[in-house]
């Protein structure tokens, strides 16, 4: 269990099609590496996968590009692997905060991404998941904002909800959040 | 008194159904003791079900006083055989787990709940309870039927964005 191993990051992007993570999973399989943490989701029309591996002390990042050869020619993806440092496996969170969740909606306009996270980096609020997505008419298209981010206790979380809503108002979209406690059962 | 050992999944006796508490006698005292000592003992913690202590009977332990921020709550609630009856106002929150160290998820819980359990004396009691309070009840409630929030793990950012293909 707690022999030394390397650790690799792989990025994964390439067109959408059927069968690429069972591809993606059986190179790793026949390599004998260990899938940890994943991640994949498509955007636009593209696959984007993000993986953490680990593997013998002798793999290097080279052995695990050589792996995917036979999937990057066959279904034309990009794949970059990339070694990582002790630090960089496990996620430090030594005091969980508090959980907030942003929903934003509204015609679409430049800034929308930047002003919320520049608010939110302001406030040491870091950032955890987020996703996006334009739609609608063209002449007048439509953004739609998913925020999940980790809010130190120390925030003035007052303070935050006033920017937000005064953001909102500049921006002319909807935003709603919400700022729940972690609850540790 | 004593702290007492807290399982972690994979343990074999999380997913485990808990029996009714039909005795409530000297032995469901001292077990008291220990269950609350051992919920106290870990900062910010806010539940505690008897399974977790490897007792598979069903007895749960609320204390939202030892919440970071300040919720409505009910102090320090031990509920016997307890059964939720009703429950409403479901939102996604996020909680960890003492048996599933180093791990939160997004879970889907109701804000309203109303229990009904029986006391350290064997007495009927019924509670209305909302938010925070409300959601460490339906976690450790889970307990005692073998469930934990792995079993209840959503996804908020895909269900938001599912949509037909075009």
């Amino acid at each position: 269990m707690n022999e030394p191993k390397n650790y690799f990051a792989i990025f994964v992007l390439g067109t959408d099609s059927i069968g690429i993570v069972a591809d993606i999973g059986k190179a790793l399989f026949e390599l004998g590496a260990n899938i940890n943490d994943s991640s994949h989701t498509i955007i636009g029309n593209q696959f984007a996968m993000l993986l953490l591996i680990s593997a013998a002390p002798n793999y290097t990042v080279e052995k695990i590009q050589s792996a995917f050869q036979d999937v990057t020619k066959k279904r034309g993806l990009t794949v970059y692997t990339h070694q990582l440092s002790h630090e960089d496996i496990y996620r430090k969170n030594p005091v969980p905060g508090q959980l907030c969740v942003i929903h934003l909606y509204g015609a679409d306009k430049p800034g929308i991404v930047y002003q919320v996270t520049n608010l939110l980096a302001k406030n040491s609020i870091n950032i955890t998941d987020l996703s996006t997505r334009r739609f609608g008419n063209e002449l007048k298209p439509i953004y739609i904002m998913y925020l999940e981010a980790e809010v130190p206790n120390d925030v003035d979380t007052r303070k935050l909800g006033d920017d937000l809503n005064k953001l909102a108002a500049n921006l002319k979209v909807e935003i709603k959040y919400e700022l729940e406690e972690v609850a540790s059962l | 008194m004593s702290i007492l050992n807290v399982l972690e999944y994979p343990d074999p006796i999380l997913k485990q159904v808990s029996e009714e508490v039909i005795n409530f006698d000297s032995s469901l005292e001292i077990f008291l003791k220990d269950f609350i000592e051992t919920l106290n003992s870990h900062k910010y913690c806010v539940g505690l079900a008897a399974p977790q202590v490897g007792n598979l009977q069903r007895i749960i332990a609320i204390n939202i006083l030892q919440a970071r921020k300040p919720h409505p709550n009910n102090g320090l609630l031990v509920l016997i055989n307890p059964k939720i009856l009703e429950a409403s106002n479901f939102k996604i929150v996020r909680e960890g787990c003492l048996s599933i160290p180093d791990f939160t998820a997004n879970v889907k819980r109701a804000m309203k709940i109303k229990v009904k359990f029986q006391n350290l004396k064997g007495e009927t009691k019924e509670l209305e309870t909302t938010d925070f309070e409300a959601h460490a009840i339906q976690h450790e409630t889970d307990h005692l039927d073998g469930i934990l929030f792995l079993d209840r793990i959503t996804l908020p950012s895909s269900n938001l964005f599912r949509r037909k293909q075009f």
